[in-house]
């Protein structure tokens, strides 16, 4: 375990946890971000740095970046001169990032910034890259069942069990990014890419605040771009070593077609009097497929000589390395609690919610058999509840939370019984 | 870890094999230590989810020439033989099957063999216990097919129990399913090969982790093996070639359609048919030349790393 001291300065060694965070041109919200996120990690005990990649913003909001930097926290901005796209933005943004663990946020107060525990609990808990799973989520049905229906099929046509692909909440190991690149749209799929290098990739929930963007149906185009980037996925990862499989099946295919269609025409005109082949136009189509077949033929044979001449740059396999792996300071996810005037828990919301909690706790044992367990379901359910509330009482700082029983003991810090006080907007 | 070369290297890729393992190393072993080798066991444990590795640990406590390398999750077959060509130190290597189904006591024979000059020795599995339909005969016919494409005559390309020097195995590139094509990709650039007849165990235990679908896919790759070999140097010349046949029939069928004004064949043929045959192929024929163009860029882009074939082409046109 790497100790650290509350509420660390600039640390002058390796932070134990590295906050990436890539905005595209939204800044309004990133102070309260880099605030809370720094309160909940060296609450946890762990030194932090933040890396905030902004992907080619104007000179304004680089300004504005420039002064949410709260007390004690170590920012780092990076400017991309250019709006690159997320993908580039985190690959910048882990290049700069030092800490062996890297965290992923979005720009704005999308998901409950205590579940961040949770989220690095199930990465210390044997994994090497966790996924958020936004629970209880607050966009348009619409757009749930849009994503539900995504991650079912990303689920079944790749094997990897994971329920919200999107989510921007993540927890990397630095040997993860070091191994994985990723480009162009591929960002989403950055969990199936990691388990296919053999990493170890699990999710843990988080409680769903709000959704910025577009919401309801997308343009055609959005639907078009994920589905190529979902076959480019599949192709690349069947493929890529034996192109003229794919491409000798597809070619072959369209030629035997081709021949019958074309021989079809032939026997009818010879031996069934049918029309002469000038009149018929499906000849052509006949022709053509049988030459559409040998040029697909002929680039699986190009793809092969690519293959084959970059095999020895090529990386069959990787190692297992058996090194020790950084823990960080345990802190349990529903520790925090927050009350609002409109919080109104009712019984199946707190079922709910300590289940989902207890799903993440699992091995905090101490945490679960809590005297005040039970209250403290209730009222974290009663903080998601309220959800949209917190979102909207932006302005206001009524938001304060008393927490006498931090259920800080993970750690093994007994001293931590301190009051915290959480403020929305400071 | 010691790293000073050694004679022999004996590579056991093994995925889920708990119950063969430790009699497996045991065996090869008191074999090696028989012989007047020094010589490293090498096993690469392709992702086992079961006890595998814990017997391997326990078995490198008694057998000092033991070292493990363990692969992040299951390559396959391919991946785990790279791993091990890349860690292997022996000036020789000998592959074996995690599942006993080899024995260990031909390595002997395979290592004479080497030391007479041969650069690979694969095993021939005359005797197979395997039920015939579902495994020997898709077997025989890629075994044939292979043979006959690629002029390697030995009975069988998939036996795991091979003899190599190291030289030419690392030169090899081992990717996707190559190491099925390894004595053939060697027969091809000229290594000279032979096969020994070896015993062939059935299963004790463990699974079988092969099916029938994957003798389908041979011919895919044969192509492919046949190109690369020859031609992964000078892709221009492959597709070149293929443009030729097309511009000569597109020029016979012009020639017809000008000279031959023959009433059957202007009435039949020509207004539709000939036209869209010769357009097509000149279309085939510039394709060609252009994706061999295109072939040619790709190889000269990447050519950055290691050519793996270069040595091996030059040494087969010197003894030619």
């Amino acid at each position: 375990m790497s100790g650290a001291e509350q509420g660390a300065g600039v640390p002058l060694e390796k932070p134990d946890v590295s906050v990436v965070i890539p905005v595209g041109d939204d800044v309004s919200e990133l102070a309260e971000v880099l605030k809370t996120c720094h309160a909940e990690l060296s609450e946890r005990g762990c030194s932090s740095e933040f890396v905030v990649v902004l992907d080619g913003v104007i000179d304004s909001v680089f300004e504005q970046a420039k002064q949410a930097r709260p007390d004690g926290a170590n920012v780092r901005l990076v400017r991309l001169n250019h709006p690159f796209g997320e993908s580039t933005a985190l690959s910048a943004g882990f290049s700069n990032a030092t800490g062996e663990i890297i965290l992923t946020m979005p720009p704005y107060l999308q998901v409950e910034a205590a579940d961040i525990h949770r989220v690095l609990n199930a990465l210390e808990d044997g994994l090497d890259m966790v996924a958020g799973h936004r629970l209880r989520r607050v966009d348009p049905i619409i757009n749930r069942l849009q994503s539900i229906l995504f991650n079912s099929i990303m689920r079944f046509l790749t094997g990897v069990q994971l329920h919200d692909m999107n989510c921007p909440v993540r927890a990397i190991r630095r040997k993860v990014v070091d191994d994985v690149t990723i480009t162009g749209d591929m960002v989403r799929f950055l969990p199936i890419m990691a388990q296919r290098h053999g990493f170890r990739v699990g999710e843990a929930k988080v409680r769903h605040l709000r959704e910025q963007g577009k919401s309801g149906f997308f343009g055609i185009g959005v639907y078009v771009r994920r589905f190529l980037d979902v076959i480019n996925l599949l192709f690349l990862s069947k493929f890529t070593r034996a192109p003229l499989r794919f491409f000798g099946v597809a070619g072959i295919l369209s030629m035997t077609i081709g021949t019958l269609i074309c021989l079809y025409l032939a026997v009818d005109y010879l031996y069934l009097d049918g029309d002469p082949l000038r009149n018929r136009v499906t000849l052509i189509i006949g022709v053509m497929m049988i030459v559409l077949g040998v040029q697909i033929f002929s680039i699986g044979l190009v793809g092969e000589i690519i293959i084959f001449t970059q095999a020895k740059n090529l990386k069959e396999y990787r190692l297992f390395e058996e090194q020790e792996e950084i823990m960080l300071p345990r802190r349990s996810g529903k520790a925090r609690r927050k009350r609002t005037e409109r919080a109104t828990p009712d019984a199946s919301d707190a079922s709910d919610a300590s289940d989902a909690s207890d799903a993440s706790d699992a091995s905090d044992t101490s945490d679960a058999s809590d005297a005040s367990g039970a209250s403290d379901a209730s009222d974290a359910s009663g903080a998601s509840d309220a959800s949209d509330a917190s979102g909207a009482s932006d302005t206001s700082d009524a938001s304060v939370a008393s927490d006498a029983s931090s259920g800080e003991s993970g750690g093994g810090r007994a001293d931590d019984q301190e009051r915290t006080v959480h403020r929305v907007k400071g | 870890m010691n790293q000073a070369p050694v004679d022999v290297t004996i590579l056991v890729p093994v995925f889920n094999e708990e119950g063969n393992v430790r009699p497996l190393a045991r065996a090869i072993a008191r074999v090696m230590r028989a012989e007047q080798r020094s010589f490293e066991l090498l096993f690469v444990d392709d992702g086992s989810s079961d006890r595998t590795l814990d017997h391997l640990k326990a078995e490198a406590e008694q057998i000092p020439e033991l070292r493990i390398i363990r692969l992040r999750r299951n390559f396959g077959q391919t991946a785990a033989l790279a791993a091990g060509f890349d860690h292997s130190r022996g000036r020789y290597l000998v592959t074996l099957d995690g599942d006993q189904q080899n024995d260990p006591t031909d390595i002997p024979t395979l290592l004479e063999l080497l030391d007479q000059g041969y650069d690979l020795v694969s095993g021939w599995r005359k005797h197979r216990k395997e039920p015939f339909i579902s495994r020997r005969l898709p077997s025989l016919v890629a075994n044939r097919l292979l043979s006959l494409l690629t002029g390697v005559q030995i009975h069988d390309f998939g036996c795991t129990l091979k003899g190599f020097r190291a030289r030419l195995v690392k030169a090899l590139p081992i990717y996707s399913e190559m190491h099925r094509y390894i004595p053939a990709l060697a027969g091809l650039v000229g290594a000279r090969v032979t096969e020994v007849v070896v015993a062939h165990h059935p299963r004790v235990h463990g699974e079988s982790k092969y099916g029938i679908g994957r003798t389908f896919r041979v011919l895919y790759d044969l192509i492919a093996l046949r190109m690369l070999t020859r031609f992964s140097a000078r892709p221009l010349h492959w597709f070149g070639v293929w443009s030729i046949p097309c511009f000569v029939v597109a020029a016979a069928f012009l020639f017809i359609t000008f000279v031959d004004t023959s009433a059957v064949t202007l009435a039949v043929y020509t207004p539709v048919v000939f036209p869209t045959v010769v357009i097509l192929l000149i279309y085939l024929a510039f394709h060609f030349v252009v994706l061999g163009l295109l072939a040619e860029l790709a190889v000269n882009v990447f050519r950055s790393g290691p050519r793996p074939l270069q040595s091996l082409e030059e040494a087969r046109r010197r003894r030619a």
